[in-house]
């Protein structure tokens, strides 16, 4: 099959097929060759409910401090971006990357009609679609499903994967370490289960089915496994839990995986109670594992290619609560890092807290604005098998 | 009957059977069988909430509260879970999960999920109109589908949608967006109380006069199920659904048309839709046989079943569940979770594969699952860290007594087995008994019934 058969055999018209023919395929069909020169996307969700106010404080804004008298960051501790905005003090090598010119803030992004639930908020980031909908597909499986040929050519470093990641043809791959789950399937018994269906002929049912999943991911293990020779990473990283997970990331970009997409999650925002600790904390490891990174790649030559997407599933109320914490709000600010960004530094205006939605802050810039543009403009693909709303680019990728 | 029609028909209304038992089984009827079964309610114990009063309680105490009542909630799916493993009503126990399958409520309150799966429990195999009755009144689903934000001034439609497009006539199959808005308007008012008791607000209740299908009257929500149930639309929707659950992931429209005719001529009779399948001879047609891919909750009860596996903390249990995506109480949507092929994929796959064997070998399994979202975003920080023995207890004795003289092929594949397997089988030695069963339940087969 042509690739542009291929293509047009897997966008969303073909919903329903039960029958995948490139499945028992090589592992080439992205043509990739081993030249890691294309685009590749990082996404780091900050789960819970990242505080966007206490990242990025509004230094002159009267309303900011009185709705947070205990939880406020007075403006001699902020470092300063502007005139009007200062970080948050633990993000000292945020600022670095930012002064740098390496990183474009967005303000108020989120969507009509938003949810305070976790749980459905973050699914409606996940599959982008309308707020009041949902869907089994996320946005970065739907672009798989369309431009991408097999399950590693979107990781999650994690056990379970993310709904982003799930399309209707395939789904990402969540690997915790290159080699467990090559190691897992070449148990003996595995093993050759696996060799005896790859020499036979698989039929469509059910049955045929589940072997095939097997074999497809016995050929993405095993591509994980031999491909990753890169093992130490020249930059030191962080030893927390996202520190290792970049740290991985930069191993698997540098030893050439055909991957474009990477996704790691950093846990733990619902800051509901004594918020400065718990969000200084992660906020300081955000900023030094990031950094890592980024020296990591601009060392191995891949920054280039690589742009980097922060979000959380919704920022907070304005106003603090009664136990130093802030409750689930609305609308809130996105980082995009990497050094072909066409609008480094402070993309839009801050937050307007005069104007707020029932006490949040209301969105100006659809989030899936930004997806759309990261399709169409980093990827260079058609963005309308993957969102179905139409956009304008913002200019910023 | 046959052992090869025994095993399907209740790898299909129960969830698999052992050699004792397909013995038993073969010897009545599945009428019989069914007629045979009684409705077990679940209970808990709520004497520890006894007199608190929430409203009165401090923010910690109500963090408390809440912590104490999601435990709860945890030990109802437990207790579900043990009673789908041990229960002789295997073919009720079936149809409860199809209808949580059904009506995908997700429940956070343990109070309103005893509530909710005993209505499901006392209607699973009666009238279907009782059945979405006692549910739409259920305090779990009019928190769910904000039927308690639904009121005469300001209707809120989620529930009525859901009604139509999910739970009877399918989406956008005979009823139009002004059915929807005016079937909102027929079930304003509905609500409950704390303990979860229905009642309706005639402050919030439109008394006015309503259109629907075409219809004029004052029309009330039992009225507007009653107008659905009608339609024969709703029976072809149920029966699909059945049939895609039960029967064969791929419909066959003139067995869907037999069953409609059935269903909807016995006023929606569910007993009487199963037992019919049961009897029909396509129901054991080569094709059906392992045809469908197991849901997470079949595989686990299945497997605790076959091996008497127990567990007497709860927290293994709802590890596997997150793990495999399925958790009772806590479909991922109001669509409901995934069916068939959807639940596997290559991160799936070899889990599947894995875990009959460090169940039943007690091996170590190390994994994290993502945070609980809704209950506590930040518990990944430290909980749900799994990096030691799930604890399971098994029983291999039990297994080979009840399984005595039966060929293993037939006991888990139904002797529906692929060329290629076969010629794999046919070249291995097994060292023992026990390390052949646990090669077999490791093969893809295992997960289709």
């Amino acid at each position: 099959m042509k690739r542009s058969e291929f293509i047009r055999n897997t966008t969303l018209g073909a919903i329903g097929t039960v029958f995948i023919p490139e499945f028992l395929r090589g592992m080439d069909l992205v043509g990739l060759n081993g030249n890691s020169s294309f685009k590749k996307l990082v996404v780091i969700q900050l789960s819970g409910g990242n505080d966007g106010l206490n990242t990025i404080v509004p230094i002159e804004n009267d309303i900011y401090y009185n709705l947070r008298p205990k939880i406020g960051i007075s403006k001699r501790d902020t470092i300063k971006v502007n005139d009007t905005l200062g970080f948050n003090p633990v993000l000292e090598k945020f600022n670095t990357l930012y002064q740098d010119g390496l990183v474009s803030i967005i303000n108020s992004v989120g969507y009509p009609n938003p949810n305070r639930s976790h749980f459905r908020s973050m699914d409606i980031w996940h599959t982008a679609v309308d707020s009041n909908k949902h869907s089994k597909t996320g946005w970065l499986g739907r672009f798989m499903d369309a431009y991408c040929g097999n399950s590693h050519s979107m990781l999650e470093i994690d056990n379970q994967l993310s709904l982003s990641l799930h399309g209707q043809i395939r789904n990402g791959l969540a690997i915790q370490n290159s080699d467990t789950l090559y190691k897992s399937l070449r148990a003996p018994y595995f093993r050759q289960v696996i060799e005896t269906a790859q020499s036979a002929d698989l039929n469509e049912d059910n049955q045929g089915y589940l072997y095939k999943t097997l074999i497809q991911t016995n050929q993405s293990a095993k591509y994980l496994a031999e491909t990753h020779n890169v093992k130490n990473n020249r930059v030191d990283f962080p030893k927390s839990r996202l520190g290792r997970k970049l740290g991985k990331v930069s191993q698997f970009i540098q030893s050439g995986f055909n991957t474009q997409v990477y996704y790691v999650s950093h846990n733990g925002f619902d800051s509901h109670v004594n918020q400065r600790n718990l969000q200084d904390r992660l906020l300081k490891d955000y900023s030094d594992s990031i950094y890592a990174f980024v020296e990591s790649l601009k060392k191995a030559g891949e920054l280039e290619n690589t742009l980097i997407l922060t979000f959380s599933e919704f920022g907070r109320r304005v106003k603090e609560n009664g136990s130093s914490g802030t409750d689930h709000g609305k609308a809130n600010t996105l980082f995009l890092i990497g050094n072909n960004l066409k609008t480094p530094g402070i993309y839009n205006e801050a937050p307007d807290l005069l104007q707020l939605d029932d006490g949040d802050v209301s969105y100006k810039i659809d989030f899936r604005n930004v997806y759309h543009d990261i399709i169409t403009e980093w990827f260079e693909k058609d963005a309308r098998k993957i969102i179905s709303k139409r956009f304008d680019s913002l200019g910023i990728v | 009957m046959e052992n090869k029609k025994i095993i399907h028909l209740y790898n299909r209304f129960g969830f698999g059977l052992n050699a004792s038992e397909i013995k038993e089984l073969s010897k009545i009827s599945f009428k019989k069988k069914l007629h045979a079964e009684t409705v077990q309610e679940l209970q808990l114990d709520f004497s520890s909430f006894r007199g608190m009063d929430f409203k009165k309680l401090s923010m910690k105490e109500r963090m408390e509260f809440r912590k104490k009542a999601r435990r709860k909630v945890t030990d109802l799916n437990v207790l579900w879970m043990e009673q789908m493993i041990s229960s002789e009503n295997m073919v009720q126990e079936k149809m409860n999960l199809f209808w949580h399958h059904h009506f995908a409520c997700i429940i956070q309150n343990p109070l309103y999920g005893v509530q909710f799966t005993n209505a499901i429990r006392n209607n699973a195999t009666g009238s279907f109109r009782e059945l979405l009755i006692a549910v739409s009144k259920s305090a779990a689903m009019i928190d769910f589908l904000h039927t308690k934000q639904n009121k005469k001034k300001h209707p809120n439609e989620d529930f009525a949608r859901e009604l139509c497009e999910l739970y009877t006539l399918g989406r956008d199959h005979e009823y139009t967006e002004f059915d929807v808005q005016q079937i909102a308007r027929c079930f304003t008012g509905w609500n409950h109380r704390f303990l979860g008791e229905f009642f309706i607000n005639p402050r919030q209740y439109d008394y006015g006069a309503k259109t629907i299908f075409g219809e004029t009257g004052n029309f009330d929500g039992e009225d507007v199920i009653d107008l659905i149930l009608k339609k024969k639309a709703c029976a072809q929707f149920i029966c699909e659904n059945i049939y895609t659950y039960f029967v064969n992931p791929k419909i066959n429209t003139a067995h869907i048309d037999e069953l409609t005719d059935v269903f909807y001529n016995s006023e929606y009779n569910i007993k009487r839709l199963i037992v019919h399948i049961t009897e029909a001879d396509w129901f054991y047609a080569e094709e059906n046989i392992l045809a469908k891919i197991k849901s997470p909750i079949e595989f686990l009860v299945g497997l605790s079943r076959q091996f008497n596996i127990a567990n007497d903390k709860p927290l293994p249990w709802i590890i596997l569940q997150r793990l495999f995506d399925q958790t009772l109480f806590k479909p991922p949507n109001v669509k409901g979770w995934k069916v068939d092929q959807e639940w596997i994929d290559s991160n799936s796959i070899s889990m599947r594969l894995r875990i009959p064997s460090i169940i039943l070998t007690n091996l170590e399994l190390n994994i994290q699952t993502k945070p609980d979202y809704d209950n506590n975003p930040n518990e990944g920080m430290k909980r749900n860290r799994f990096s030691e023995k799930l604890g399971f207890t098994y029983d291999w004795d039990y297994f080979f007594e009840q399984n005595e003289g039966i060929d293993f092929k037939e006991l888990f594949f139904n002797n529906k087995i692929s060329p290629q397997v076969a010629n794999f089988l046919r070249d291995r030695q097994f060292r023992s008994k026990k390390e052949e069963v646990i090669q077999l339940i490791s093969l893809p087969e295992y997960q289709l019934i």
